[in-house]
């Protein structure tokens, strides 16, 4: 057996080095069950990844900051957004848990990254200073060798944001969820964005509900769209027929709150 | 690698392994056993402590990463208030009024909510009933259900902020007039206000009405503290696997990947030879002695169809070959060395089929023995016939007959604290067995034939025990660490992880129920009739009792109305068979949870269909004071019956005092009451069952 190691590089270029040897460590609450499958972590406590910035129309959150510490920025981050941080997980686990890792770990069952969906987030990568779309990046991560760093969350300040979700207990993970950002008019992106959690890997953008809302469609019509891409959304949890039709009681619920 | 950090306000540096948990240093390195171990994923918050003054938990956290910061466990907190000629600064008010609270159940958990609570206290010196809710958010306790917990948080925040508590001496009396009589419209001041902000009342002690004529006693009637709620409060080593020996070694089982199978052959030179290893036993190796693993008195109420290794495997999670070494990791690397050929056979996985003709033996092992009619070549470990009066002469005086089937699944105990023992010889060599186990004394009669001991040569040690709920009615582990330790010589520790607790430990057994009723139009029941087919997986642990109590207890409660109370008509009919999956055995209600969650939505069925009141239907036909208990002629767990009076029964004031407590007679049958104003897509409800 190779002996386990484990870093904790004080730069961040120190730290990109050592992707090649292991993986990134952060609040561990996902990696340290399984740590017995890696060679080795790279503790990224000490590069300083936990600012939270508000500029005009953006919110830059840094990938290392804990889940409460975004619970407890009251009056910077959406309401919404802070919630699905409290239904992600027990306090405990929220002082461990960082926004990076979250999003390097979760599955399609997360309020926080149907939310994060739902809001545009883009992630800053190094090497490279790349900026990348949540979606792709919820893509890419799950290919081998991965050996890049989240530093960075961009998020658009949305007009609302609202988020719903079905779970057995109101403490359980989502059998379906769905979340709806309502921007500005003028903002390079879309009016709306339409995220639908609860399933498989990850959660999804509804794009096709996206573009009907702004082409000034009605909910049904988006209603439908979403249901659409839950038709096949079966497991364990939940049939494939009620996912669909509860995703779209949910989006209707969201959509008429929204609109009024 | 070598660590500083500060621990519980002292400076501390040690070396540990780099892949080690935070949760494995403080309890095996540094011995403070009020970190507790429940999973390892974080999901139960039992191994918390407070990093830089927040709540972590540290079975998901690497001891490295907290190098350079302050860790506090609850050995920090308080100390005992007698502490002879040296002054006691006594418990911290956090563990005061969990103490006087009475908010320690198994106290396993009671570490980590004590310490989340001091982290709350010094973020929120008065937090409201959600904050402290939502504190516990990551902490999960399987035996209180966080009532008084929360009681005493609330009451601790007072206390810490200087203000006066009331003690907590004696009985709140109930006031006068506050139940209603029978017959008595609710008022409204005893409906009990609801809503998600008051879900616990803060008042500590029940309402309790005190008959006039009864004397005041000094204890009885008073509260009164837990005997051991101080050594709990203070995380102290009360468990089984808190405890060091020197040179003791470490177990672990390799489970069968196979649901069924027959084992062709095992080759554990490679194991063995692992520096480190210290015993590997297959079935080669040890006795051949059937037993059960129930732990019920003798003679066992069930087939004995267990052995400690067999040289065929029952479901996925079966003992294939049991291994003891210096350490974890080296355990589980010498598993990984154990080459096993196996011969697959075919499985039977679903109940509905396991008695088909055609279907796969599971028991062909010569040794079986059986009880109860159990019939090993048809997969039966146990058949229950019980007859009271005739229903067929019952369903034929019936206006209506009202059939339904209803399902239960398997469903897992979760105690916090997972299976645990500890065995070792002592001075006297008796092989001591420290277990977690509601059994101690089964243990040691069970175990003796298989360990080739007398009983007198077995001392059973049962501390305090993580919660139970009954998955812990089982000599489940205790022969693993027993036959290690008669192997090596040596102290043995056995724990099992979470996942095995789910794989490879017991759980409520599934049922299948058929229920056949036949009713008069004034709600009159004439007869009634359920089969049960249970299935107790792989082997019979409590096959036969579990059910027996399924039928015993729920089918009891209806005997009918009129001259049907004098010679009610049941029927209960049980099939426990065997299937390739996980045992079951004893959990909360045993059994009775199965055949109640059937009946009663029966009822509920009947009653809609009948458009009878619910609460009347029920009660016109439900058991009463000074009526023979009907099933008590007839079975009595596989030993001799015998007739048992009802002699006192508070059905009827219960369901008074609970139907004025919700409201019901205000909510049932109004349609508008089921609407949420303003909130078009909610709706609420009310319902009843017992």
């Amino acid at each position: 057996m190779c002996p386990f190691e484990f870093f904790r590089p004080k730069t961040l270029a120190e730290a990109l080095e050592l992707l090649e040897r292991g993986v990134p460590l952060a609040g561990g609450t996902a990696l340290t069950p399984r740590r017995g499958e890696k060679p080795a972590v790279i503790d990224l406590r000490e590069l300083g990844l936990d600012n939270l910035e508000i500029q005009a129309s953006t919110i830059l959150i840094g990938a290392g900051l804990n889940l409460q510490k975004m619970v407890d920025a009251v009056h910077i981050l959406p309401v919404a957004l802070r919630e699905v941080c409290i239904k992600e997980a027990g306090w405990n686990l929220r002082n461990m848990a960082t926004l990076g890792g979250t999003i390097m770990s979760s599955d399609g069952r997360s309020p926080l990254l149907t939310v994060l969906l739902a809001l545009g987030a883009k992630a800053v990568i190094e090497p490279g200073g790349n900026t990348v779309p949540l979606v792709e990046l919820l893509q890419q991560r799950e290919g081998a060798g991965f050996h890049r760093l989240i530093i960075t969350i961009q998020l658009m300040k949305p007009l609302t944001l609202v988020y719903e979700q079905i779970s057995r207990t109101p403490a359980d993970r989502p059998i379906v969820c769905a979340a709806i950002a309502h921007f500005p008019e003028d903002d390079a992106g879309n009016l709306f964005q339409v995220a639908l959690g609860g399933f498989g890997s990850r959660p999804i953008r509804v794009e096709e509900a996206e573009s009907i809302l702004e082409g000034g469609g009605d909910i049904d019509t988006a209603v439908e769209a979403c249901r659409k891409v839950y038709a096949e959304a079966g497991d364990a949890w939940a049939s494939a027929e009620y996912r669909s039709h509860a995703a779209g009681v949910l989006v209707r619920r969201l959509l008429t709150e929204l609109l009024s | 690698m070598r660590i500083h950090f500060t621990l519980n306000e002292v400076r501390t540096e040690i070396e540990v392994s780099p892949d080690a948990t935070l949760l494995s240093v403080l309890r095996d390195q540094l011995g403070l056993y009020g970190v507790k171990h429940g999973c390892e994923t974080g999901e139960c918050g039992a191994c918390t402590v407070l990093l830089d003054g927040v709540p972590v938990n540290t079975c998901v956290m690497l001891a490295p990463q907290v190098d350079g910061r302050e860790v506090t466990t609850i050995e920090a907190l308080g100390e005992h208030p007698d502490l002879g000629w040296r002054p006691s600064a006594g418990l911290d008010p956090i563990q005061q009024a969990f103490v006087e609270t009475g908010a320690i159940q198994c106290g396993y958990c009671t570490p980590a909510m004590i310490l989340v609570a001091r982290a709350l206290l010094a973020r929120e010196p008065n937090p409201s009933e959600e904050q402290v809710r939502e504190a516990f958010s990551g902490v999960l306790c399987r035996c209180t259900g966080y009532l008084k917990p929360v009681q005493a948080v609330l009451r601790a925040a007072a206390v810490l902020r200087g203000e006066i508590v009331e003690p907590i001496e004696g009985p709140i009396p109930a006031p006068s007039g506050l139940f209603p009589a029978r017959g008595d419209e609710p008022r409204e001041e005893d409906v009990m206000p609801g809503g998600p902000e008051v879900l616990t009342r803060t008042s500590v002690m029940p309402r309790i009405i005190v008959a006039s004529q009864a004397k005041p006693r000094r204890v009885v009637g008073r509260p009164e503290v837990k005997v051991d709620a101080i050594k709990l409060a203070q995380g102290k080593p009360a468990f089984t696997a808190d405890i060091e020996m020197r040179g003791m070694l470490v177990a672990k089982i390799l489970h069968s990947p196979l649901a069924h199978a027959c084992i062709k052959s095992i080759d554990c030179s490679k194991a063995r030879a692992l520096p480190g290893v210290a015993a590997v036993l297959t079935w080669e190796d040890i006795p051949r002695v059937v037993y059960s693993t129930a732990g019920q008195s003798d003679p066992i109420p069930g087939p004995l169809d267990s052995f400690s290794l067999d040289k065929k495997v029952r479901f996925v999670g079966d003992r294939v070959a049991f291994i003891a070494a210096e350490t974890e990791s080296i355990a589980e690397q010498a598993l990984g060395l154990i080459e096993v050929e196996y011969e697959s056979l075919p499985t039977v996985l679903d109940l509905e089929g396991a008695m088909a003709e055609g279907a796969p033996q599971i028991h062909d092992e010569p040794e079986y023995v059986d009880f109860a009619e159990s019939d090993p070549k048809r997969n039966l470990a146990a058949q229950i016939r019980i007859d009271i009066g005739d229903v067929e002469v019952g369903f034929a005086e019936a206006d209506v007959i009202i059939e339904g089937t209803y399902q239960v699944p398997k469903v897992q105990p979760a105690h916090i604290e997972p299976h645990v023992v500890v065995t070792y010889w002592d001075e006297d060599d008796r092989l001591v067995i420290r277990t977690s186990t509601q059994v101690p004394f089964h243990v040691r009669r069970q175990l003796a034939p298989v360990l080739c001991l007398a009983p007198k040569r077995i001392r059973v040690i049962k501390p305090r025990i993580g919660g139970g709920f009954g998955g812990k009615q089982e000599v489940l582990i205790e022969d693993v660490a027993a036959h290690l330790t008669i192997a090596t010589g040596r102290p043995v520790r056995f724990e099992y992880t979470r996942a095995e607790e789910f794989f490879a430990a017991r759980s409520r057994h599934p049922m299948h129920i058929r229920i056949k009723t036949g009713v008069k139009r004034d709600g009159t029941i004439t007869a009634n009739e359920m089969y049960a087919l249970s299935d107790t997986g792989a082997y019979g642990c409590h096959a036969l009792t579990v059910a027996g109590n399924t039928g015993h207890k729920a089918m009891a409660l209806y005997v009918g109305d009129g001259h049907y109370r004098d010679a009610p008509n049941i029927r209960f009919y049980a099939d426990i068979v065997y299937t390739n999956t996980p045992p079951c055995g004893a959990y909360r209600g045993y059994g009775v949870p199965q055949g109640f969650w059937a009946v009663e939505r029966h009822m509920e069925v009947i009653a809609r269909q009948l458009g009878l009141d619910p609460l009347a239907f029920r009660l016109q036909n439900a058991l009463r004071v000074g009526e023979i208990h009907p099933f008590s002629a007839a079975w009595s767990e596989g030993r001799e019956p015998r007739p048992e009076t009802i002699n006192t029964c508070g059905l009827e004031d219960c369901v008074r005092q609970g139907a004025a407590a919700i409201g019901w007679a205000d909510k049932y049958g109004d349609p508008e009451w089921h609407q949420v104003p303003g909130v078009p897509h909610l709706r609420r409800g009310s319902g009843l069952l017992w």
